[in-house]
């Protein structure tokens, strides 16, 4: 009886001492992303490259898997080059590659630019179908727009200042510097139209920031203290609505200063529970992505032309933050 | 070997398969020795395990448990350098066409400045390399990123190699624009997949780094957890092998103690028990067994010479019956020296007594020569108490005559239904003459013997008490103990009668003597009623 015991015993170790090393095996493979004999990526239909320049690295993440769940549904295999890597002559270097590589699509989101217009010209010469996400490629009849109206987030910014105070107030706006020069004046007309029927509020400043929060703060560090009578700055990206806020904390001038902006990431969601910020106009940045893709499959089958689409612009205060704080911050 | 290396599970699943086919082969192998044993009769019980099973399989077990952890991380060490391999091997292989794509433009440049025919062989070399090899390239781990990116450099060597055909048709055909402006696309191409293919290889570097940085922090655990386990795989051994031995040799020391004891002639040990079921419990059951039967044997050899024992004496018995009634003849045989002639001469002197009217002188004779001739009959025949009586009252006459009747007085009280009862002859005759000799000869007058035989509770009893010296108490003891005092007339003692009577009945308890000093002596009899014989 003894015996069978530790013949039991002996079963158990050696049973144990296989799972174990079967376990690890696994644990030791699994987990470091490596995988084999992966048969989709030889079996797409549309080779697309997306292309980002932007410092607001969760928006385009956001942007990057909206398109990149579409284009999973859709057997479309998307390149993708995030914002971390790029300056411009990288960017035109990755645009050059792509249309030299004669690849079935490009979604752009770059700044306003000579080169990149033409290498922009060269792909739909190549009849490349370029889809630019964000309004800042300057209107030609070949490229299809994907993004806000600039118009409409004019407006509405303006009209969310309405909103936000009242009486005599002197506005500064920072427009985005990646605007084209026609994006630029359609955003300031669209605030323009809004606080045309409140001459209490007056545009004082309009400035093209030059990208990137820490030019930003230098920028709203100027404003305050040069034109000490602004008490509200209007942004019209993520970033330079986190530069802007910090130099107002900084200053603690939160109470004279009212902040407009653009774009939500968590800190700006964290700033607008704090008072900071009064409110951001955003759009979903998932919608974006997915919409980019869809334009670039429709513009492949040739069932429209380039045309612009418009996707939904939201207000984001302090009264409704946690009901699009799971919503858009869903990363 | 690439796809050994490409499956993880590979080394472990042989291991295992491996393992278990060397123990079913050594519990085939077992059972079938056992199988072949059980044939043979070498062991009739049913045997399951055996000691070489019991040795196999915790043995294989260890030996297995070690293969399989060492198998494990030798197998691990080489994943990771072949890991390494694979990603130094492809990293060359990029570089050398981007080399190669490098070289190209080199020499057509060269060609197109010069048009010299070498360089154009030389540009020919490495487009047709370029050609053959960038349908070829590889990247490690396909991943989306990289693989895609290595379908632009694909797509890009095919324009670029189209791009410098081109420029050098352009060349052949002096158009100085073309080639120009070919040219440059082909160096633009030439930039495009010099940087594809560095951001590749920059790709894989990274994404092999990290993950190699990884797999040794993990490597290092499962050094930690193989640690562990050989720790407990050799605490389990060193169990296991004492274990082992102690199973194995404590019932053989067992085995070894009680041989040891038999050996030393001692059979009383309680039967070994052993928990165990293999072959030393089978040697353990059949030594058991052995003991028990040595014993049984050695208990019947010892009854055996018990009884030879007790025959002996019995044959010794039979030989003493013999040598008594031997010397009874003897006697007899001494006194019938001329018997014939005796009684010839005792018949002579009756008649002569007659012849001279002297009647009491005839009676007294024939009355002696009756009593010879009855002592003269053969002793062991038996006679009836009525024949002794007859005898006893001869022998009385005779001894009336010839010490008078004053000086005894003889008593004879028979009980008639015994008469016809017989008994061994002249059994009557000695006792009387003992009492006559050491009781009653001594007395002046007034000696009385008495004898009477009657019926007592199916014993036929026989008292011949008279009132003579009697006995003290130490020759009493002497008597009772069979020693014969000397003075006999006939010759035939109480021991003679005592002996007879003892073969006669074959019992011990006949006799008895009551005697006190002074008193006289009462010799009883107790024979048990026998009708015939």
């Amino acid at each position: 009886m003894k015996y069978h015991w530790m013949g039991i015993l002996i079963i158990i170790l050696v049973i144990i001492a296989i799972t174990l090393i079967y376990s690890t095996t696994d644990f030791l493979w699994k987990e470091t992303g490596v995988k084999y004999h992966s048969e989709d990526l030889h079996n797409y239909r549309f080779h697309f490259v997306m292309i980002t320049q932007s410092t607001d690295e969760e928006y385009w993440d956001q942007a990057h898997a909206g398109a990149l769940k579409v284009a999973n549904a859709e057997k479309v295999a998307l390149e993708y080059f995030g914002p971390q890597f790029l300056d411009l002559k990288e960017l035109e270097r990755i645009l050059e590659m792509a249309v030299l590589s004669n690849v079935d699509g490009i979604i752009l989101s770059v700044p306003s630019d000579s080169a990149i217009n033409a290498l922009i010209q060269e792909a739909t010469q190549k009849k490349i179908p370029v889809v630019a996400l964000s309004n800042n490629i300057d209107d030609s009849n070949q490229v299809s727009m994907v993004g806000v109206n600039t118009y409409d987030l004019g407006f509405k910014t303006g009209h969310a200042l309405t909103e936000a105070v009242s009486g005599n107030v002197k506005v500064a706006v920072l427009v985005d510097f990646n605007f084209s020069a026609a994006n630029h004046q359609r955003y300031l007309q669209g605030i323009n139209d809004a606080l045309r029927k409140h001459p209490g509020l007056q545009l004082k400043l309009t400035l093209t920031s030059e990208g990137g929060s820490i030019s930003a703060e230098e920028q709203t560090q100027s404003i305050l203290t040069n034109f000490p009578e602004i008490q509200a700055i209007i942004c019209s990206t993520a970033s330079d609505t986190l530069g802007v806020s910090k130099v107002v904390v900084d200053l603690n001038r939160v109470t004279h200063v009212t902040i407009i902006g653009s774009g939500f990431t968590a800190e700006i969601a964290n700033y607008i529970k704090r008072g900071v910020i009064w409110g951001v106009l955003t759009d979903d940045p998932v919608k974006l992505g997915s919409q980019g893709i869809w334009a670039l499959i429709k513009a492949k089958k040739k069932e429209i032309k380039p045309e612009n689409c418009h996707i939904p612009l939201f207000l984001i205060t302090r009264n409704n933050i946690n009901s699009y704080l799971n919503i858009l911050l869903r990363k | 070997m690439l796809r050994l290396v490409n499956n993880p599970k590979s080394y472990s699943y042989s291991g295992v398969i491996l393992f278990f086919h060397v123990l079913r082969l050594a519990v085939v192998t077992d059972y079938l020795q056992l199988k072949k044993m059980r044939k043979m009769k070498i062991i009739e019980k049913k045997v399951p395990q055996s000691i070489r099973s019991k040795l196999l399989f915790p043995f294989l077990s260890m030996i297995m448990i070690f293969a399989v952890l060492s198998f494990f991380s030798h197998y691990n060490e080489q994943f990771l350098l072949n890991r390494v391999n694979m990603l130094l091997t492809n990293n060359i292989k990029l570089k050398e066409f981007s080399d190669d794509v490098n070289n190209a433009v080199t020499y057509l440049e060269k060609y197109l400045v010069s048009r010299n025919f070498d360089m154009l062989t030389q540009y020919y070399h490495y487009t047709q390399k370029i050609d053959a090899e960038y349908s070829n390239l590889t990247v490690i781990e396909e991943k989306p990123e990289n693989y895609l990116l290595l379908e632009n450099i694909r797509n890009m060597s095919r324009s670029f190699l189209q791009q410098a055909e081109m420029a050098e048709k352009a060349k052949r055909a002096r158009d100085s624009a073309e080639y120009l402006q070919d040219f440059n696309e082909v160096v633009r191409y030439n930039a495009n997949i010099k940087w594809a293919i560095e951001r590749l290889i920059t790709n894989q570097l990274e994404e092999n780094s990290r993950q190699y940085l990884l797999i040794s922090k993990r490597l290092i655990y499962l050094q930690q957890l193989g640690l562990i386990l050989i720790i407990g795989a050799v605490v389990f051994s060193i169990m296991i092998t004492f274990w082992t031995s102690f199973s194995l040799t404590e019932p053989l020391r067992k085995l070894v103690e009680a041989a040891q004891s038999i050996s030393k002639g001692n059979f009383a040990f309680a039967p070994l028990t052993v928990s165990a079921n293999d072959e030393i419990a089978v040697v353990t059951a059949t030594f058991n067994e052995m003991a028990a039967n040595i014993s049984k044997l050695i208990n019947e050899i010892k009854r055996q010479s018990d009884l030879e024992i007790r025959l002996q004496e019995q044959e010794l018995q039979n030989l003493s019956m013999k040598n008594v009634l031997r010397e009874a003849e003897l006697h007899a045989l001494q006194s019938q020296i001329n018997p014939h002639f005796l009684f010839n001469m005792l018949n002579a002197g009756v008649q002569l007594a007659i012849m001279e009217n002297a009647e009491r002188t005839a009676e007294f004779v024939d009355k002696v020569s009756s009593l010879l001739r009855y002592n003269l009959r053969t002793l062991d025949s038996p006679v009836t108490i009525q024949d002794e009586i007859s005898h006893l009252e001869t022998y009385f006459f005779i001894l009336k005559t010839r010490f008078g009747s004053e000086r005894f007085q003889f008593f004879i009280q028979i009980d008639p239904e015994i008469l016809s009862y017989q008994i061994p002859l002249l059994t009557l005759q000695p006792i009387v003459e003992n009492a006559l000799i050491h009781g009653v000869e001594d007395l002046e007058s007034g000696g009385k013997i008495e004898v009477k035989a009657f019926w007592e509770a199916g014993f036929v009893v026989i008292r011949v008490s008279d009132n003579g010296l009697g006995m003290d108490s130490a020759t009493l003891a002497l008597v009772q103990n069979g020693k014969q005092p000397s003075g006999h007339t006939t010759g035939l003692g109480l021991r003679n009668v005592r002996e007879r009577l003892r073969l006669f009945y074959g019992r011990e308890d006949l006799f008895s003597i009551r005697s006190f000093s002074n008193e006289g002596t009462t010799i009883q009899i107790r024979l048990p009623f026998k009708n015939k014989y």
